[in-house]
């Protein structure tokens, strides 16, 4: 069943790569395969318990696959939400260039995802991880001749792998103080487990950051915005992104107690900054980047204030909401060829399923009971106040749920406000079953939310006031967001703002343009050393000219080997009249070259190989000789 | 006596040779015809000495008596650390013939050239005698000579010359190591299962002798300093010939650091395991930074083997000093990345070569949006330039991994440095794809018969997609280079063995 979970779109993908017709239907047909099993295999890990497969991989680190309680969830939550944006998919890319290599990335996309929720040892999860990336970079690039689409995909994927490395120091670190690449099955945690040292649980929480966009490394989402928003809808929900906080969730039992403040602190800051980034976007889809890199940041808290159940929560319910929501933009992206607020405006009148499934999602990320985002919000803020030595958890998690509110708030009031002409929707049905579905789960989702999470054996702690405190936030929010025009409120520093912080030559300045330099210092540098051997070798050849006596003896050999009429003799004398050619073209040319002009050492090079060849020829002679 | 299986596969190539030589086939086709059935029987011999069984220690022994009085005999062996190598070998000059088939030109003498190399690059990874391992060492290093020169690019007699002068250097200190080996044994004897049984050098001598080793095996590795010879020689040489240079030609040096270096000399490769493994780190960050500058992609990708073989000698500077467990992990990692880098550069190079003979360029500014007129060409280089980059499920994760893993135990600020070489490489990678393969396709060059990308339009015919032939060359290559990635069990096995018994 494992088999069939992961193989199902991987032989997609290659069915795809190989036929290049009829691509959506082979996708859509892998993800149905890999629904269905997820969902067995869910029933089949409730009754039999955990499920681990172990098969040849490295010496002594055999590569492992483990069904637990809580990636089971995980497995269906991806196949759920992956097989709705597939069905949307195919509306979506109807009338788009590119379907071949779209779908064929978003089978590998949902192969690797899958195979990082069930790896079971440190290897695979970086397989999954990265595969992941490389799968991220194929589907940005699909609209590969554009340019934005190339320096999406070019910048999401070395911001992300250069994090990576954080996650290999990590992976080793681990390895080494546990003594095994075994991932520990993680809720029922082995207290017997050493922690890893505060070095590997910073580099891991490096990968985090890259991987999940926590500031500094969040621009490389907006940038992923150049792709199909399909491929936003699936990056930004239960894969990639998700992915970050799956890290920390495994890899939770294992950290040293210190490392959580840095985690909350990263999480905090990037709650802040990101959302009020997302309070000034221009465009719905760079809200909405901005928007994932801030509920991330409420999962990272939850895991510094110590509350991975709450983290959990939230990771299936942001699954849920931000792929409606990106499915809901990418409807107003075909009705106005845009994802501008100042186009889309007034859009939600024409669309009215969209736009209310969008609302819906929308008010469910702001925390309104009783939809799916309240339970999970909720959860985090009492996470925060439980948090007991650090107290300004809550006040963040409070302030970023009311922003949360707000940005939510503004989209929908733009969305709704105005008027608009549509174009005509291809195939508008697929995109709405796939839309719809996945709003269903977040307007009922709310009811067994808990029940999931006690199932893959983690808990969401409650409060009564971070109840309150949270609708509060979430209606204040709301109305906030409503009522104001925020970017005419900021004025000037909005641009650094809506751009996601990039600061105007951050990464082009810190890293790619010293790389590049030292890459030409170093380039000069190797010639200068090539011409030096080169002299070198010039005062060298000068001396082996005593050489020459002994090639003369050699020629000799081969003369007298020749006249013994040996079969190699006649070899010889067949090649003589190629062989001759090309070394008088070759003596001729060698002449010419100024460097190497000396009569005497182009006739040393080439008698010395035939020296060479000669003193084979002999050597083989002898041994034919002397075989007893 | 068993079949000799071993010698047989070793002399199958050179009696292709022969055979190309004596019956002197008017057609090219009939050359090659030969030519790749005697590569695919040595493959197949290569197969069959896998499936009679690798032991731990050497087997499969072939012994004849040669000079007594010297103590020097023909001997061929295998093992976990050379089986591998050799099944590279088979398989590179096997689908390096079969891409060659375009060469017209002389080609009955190409034929026997590159089968005379195979034999003498098998002769080299199987012999257990000093002497014979000179002899066939010396011999690839004259059959390249002649491949450079003969069928190069504009420059080729140069860059032969070049590659000559700098590895015969490396070749003379290589002599004197050896010599230095037989005369410090006693009773003497060029048996080299006699000086790995028990290292007899001491002090000086086998400093002495290591640095002779270090020299002719960082010369033909290439590390840094000694490296300036290989972009040069790639550059020129035919496609074909970069692909077998970087594929199997640079693990005679990556080969013999391990077989000579650290089996035969392991104390004084210890006292000075510091100094390779800081020229290891330098080669791999140099290497990389260096391609990253380049504009050809040709070059580029050369360099990136410099990058590759400094990992490798890192692994080993690990195997030499670490204790048991490490330096297994290092040493499995470093032989599964000379196989790694063989399969993963020769894929590369004969992509960069069908490239080359269809926009007629290697600068990658003038070239641009190949992803709309041949596709296959283009996802076959982007798989295996991310195997390059050492994405996971390709072949070169398991080994970096592992060497990695090995080396965070001994030398965790280095690997901290060396990892950085992954990102250059990531950088280069991404921009050559980008550069090359997407964009707009150039304006000159999209006529109106372009409708469908990918089919040949006349005037066009420069820009196809991938040709039979070339298909046959490559996509093994590419199946190699995915096996390895999601199966490395299978090779890893099979070196593990040996790698066990020398850590102990």
């Amino acid at each position: 069943m494992i088999a069939t979970l992961l193989l199902a779109p991987l032989f997609a993908c290659i069915a795809i790569y190989l036929f290049r017709k009829k691509a959506d239907i082979i996708a859509i047909a892998g993800a149905f395969v890999s629904l269905s099993a997820a969902i067995l295999l869910a029933f089949t890990v409730r009754q039999g318990g955990a499920v681990h497969i172990a098969v040849a991989g490295l010496p002594d680190m055999p590569f492992r696959l483990l069904a637990d309680n809580t990636s089971v969830v995980f497995l269906v939550v991806v196949a759920v939400v992956a097989f709705c944006i597939f069905l949307y998919g195919q509306g979506y890319m109807a009338d788009e260039k590119g379907k071949v290599w779209f779908w064929a990335g978003m089978c590998l996309f949902l192969a690797s995802m899958q195979l990082l929720v069930l790896s079971g040892d440190w290897i695979l999860f970086i397989t999954g991880w990265e595969l992941m990336g490389f799968a991220s970079y194929l589907l940005i690039g699909t609209w590969h001749w554009k340019n934005s689409a190339q320096e999406g995909a070019s910048k999401a994927f070395m911001l992300t792998r250069f994090t990576d490395m954080g996650l290999y120091i990590g992976a080793f670190v681990i390895i080494l103080t546990t003594g095994t690449s075994q991932i520990t099955d993680a809720p029922l945690q082995d207290i017997s487990m050493p922690d890893i040292s505060m070095l590997g649980a910073l580099a891991l929480l490096v990968a985090v950051m890259g991987k999940s966009a926590q500031v500094p490394f969040q621009s490389w989402l907006s940038g992923a915005m150049a792709g199909p928003t399909p491929v936003s809808a699936l990056l930004h929900s239960a894969t990639m992104v998700a992915a970050g906080a799956i890290l920390l969730l495994r890899a939770f039992p294992l950290l040293p107690e210190a490392s959580l403040l840095w985690i909350g602190a990263v999480g905090g800051i990037t709650i802040l900054l990101t959302g009020f980034t997302a309070i000034v976007s221009k465009d719905v889809k760079q809200m909405l980047a901005a928007s994932t890199s801030s509920q991330l940041g409420f999962m990272l808290l939850a895991i510094g204030a110590g509350f991975p159940g709450a983290a959990f929560a939230h990771w299936v319910a942001h699954a849920f909401m931000k792929s409606s929501l990106f499915l809901g933009a990418g409807v107003f992206q075909h009705a106005r060829d845009s994802t501008a607020f100042d186009t889309i405006g007034g859009v939600g009148k024409k669309l009215k399923i969209s736009f209310a499934a969008f609302a819906i999602a929308g008010v469910a990320l702001a925390g309104i009971p009783p939809f799916i985002g309240y339970w999970s919000k909720d959860g985090i803020l009492a996470a925060g106040i439980d948090a007991t030595p650090v107290v300004w958890y809550f006040p963040v998690a409070v302030i970023g749920a009311f922003f949360t509110a707000m940005y939510m708030g503004r989209a929908i009031r733009i969305l709704w406000k105005g008027q608009a002409e549509i174009n005509r929707i291809q195939k508008i049905n697929w995109m709405r079953t796939g839309l719809v579905a996945l709003v269903l789960v977040v307007a009922a989702g709310g009811l067994f939310l808990e029940p999931v999470v006690q199932f893959a054996a983690y808990e969401i702690p409650q409060n009564t006031m971070a109840q309150i405190s949270g609708i509060a936030a979430a209606l204040a929010g709301l109305a906030a967001g409503w009522l104001t025009n925020t970017v005419a409120l900021i004025g000037k520093p909005v641009h650094f703002l809506q751009n996601n912080y990039q600061l105007s030559s951050g990464y082009q300045g810190l890293v790619a343009k010293p790389a590049l330099q030292l890459a030409v210092w170093c380039d000069q540098a190797d010639k200068y050393l090539h011409k030096a051997v080169l002299k070198t070798g010039g005062a060298f050849v000068g001396i082996a000219k005593l050489a020459n006596i002994i090639d003369l003896f050699g020629n000799y050999c081969i003369g007298q080997a020749g006249k013994f009429g040996l079969r190699v003799g006649h070899l010889s004398r067949s090649t003589e009249e190629a062989g001759t050619d090309w070394i008088a073209r070759l003596t001729s040319s060698v002449k010419s070259l100024g460097t190497y002009g000396k009569k005497l050492q182009t006739g040393m090079v080439h008698q010395e190989l035939v020296w060479s060849v000669g003193g084979m020829v002999i050597c083989i002679i002898i041994l034919i000789f002397s075989i007893r | 006596m068993d079949f000799p299986l071993l010698t047989s596969t070793i002399f199958l190539p050179l009696l292709g040779a022969l055979a190309v030589l004596f019956i002197k086939p008017e057609k090219p086709v009939t050359a090659y015809t030969v030519g790749i059935t005697a590569a695919a029987l040595a493959l197949l011999g290569a197969i069959l000495i896998w499936i009679k069984g690798i032991d731990a220690g050497f087997s499969q022994l072939e012994e004849v008596s040669w000079i007594p009085s010297l103590g020097a005999a023909y001997r061929v062996g295998v093992d976990g650390i050379n089986f591998p190598l050799v099944l590279l070998t088979t398989l590179l000059f096997f689908a390096s013939l079969i891409f060659s088939t375009k060469i017209k030109e002389k080609a009955r003498t190409y034929v026997a050239l590159v089968l005379l190399l195979e034999t003498a690059c098998l002769g080299v990874f199987l012999a257990l005698d000093i002497l014979l391992f000179y002899v066939f060492f010396e011999v690839v290093l004259v059959g390249m000579y002649f491949i450079i020169a003969g069928w190069g690019h504009e420059h080729a007699k140069k860059a032969a010359l070049t590659f000559f002068i700098y590895t015969l250097i490396g070749s003379l200190f290589l002599l004197l190591a050896l010599l230095s080996l037989y005369i410090h044994t006693d009773p003497h004897t060029f048996d080299m299962r006699t000086f790995m049984a028990a290292p007899a050098l001491k002090g000086l001598a086998a400093a002495l002798t290591f640095w002779g080793f270090f020299l002719a095996f960082a010369i033909k590795t290439p590390l840094f300093p000694f490296h300036t010879w290989l972009p040069v020689a790639h550059t020129e040489a035919p496609a074909p010939g970069s692909a077998l240079l970087a594929g199997v030609l640079l693990k005679l040096g990556a080969y013999g650091f391990i077989r000579f270096a650290l089996q035969m000399t392991p104390n004084a490769f210890r006292e000075y395991a510091s100094i390779v493994m800081v020229i290891a780190v330098i080669s791999a960050l140099y290497g990389a930074f260096v391609a990253l500058a380049q504009t050809d992609i040709k070059r580029m990708v050369a360099y990136t083997s410099v990058n590759h073989m400094g990992y490798l000698v890192f692994g080993l500077a690990v195997a030499a000093v670490a204790d048991t467990e490490a330096r297994t992990q290092a040493l499995d990692g470093a032989v599964l990345q000379m196989v790694s880098h063989g399969v993963v550069t020769g894929a590369l190079f004969l992509l960069v070569g069908s490239l080359q003979d269809r926009v007629k360029t290697r600068e990658m500014s003038d070239i641009s949006g190949l992803l709309h007129t041949a596709p296959v060409l283009s996802g076959l280089f982007i798989v295996a330039a991310f195997a390059s980059l050492g994405l996971p499920g390709l072949a070169h994760f398991p080994a970096e991994f592992q060497i990695f893993l090995g080396g965070f135990s001994v030398y965790p600020v280095a690997v901290a440095f060396i990892i950085i070489g992954l990102l250059v490489t990531t950088g280069l990678y991404l921009r050559a794809i980008q550069k090359v393969f997407m964009g707009q396709q150039p304006e000159g060059l999209s006529s109106p018969g372009l409708s469908s990308p990918g089919l040949s339009s006349p005037g066009l015919t420069h820009y196809v997609d991938l040709k039979g032939y070339e298909l046959w060359a490559i996509v093994p290559l590419i199946l190699s280079i995915l096996a390895i990635g999601l199966f490395p069990e299978t090779l890893l096995s099979v070196i593990h063995e040996t790698t066990k018994m020398l850590g102990l």
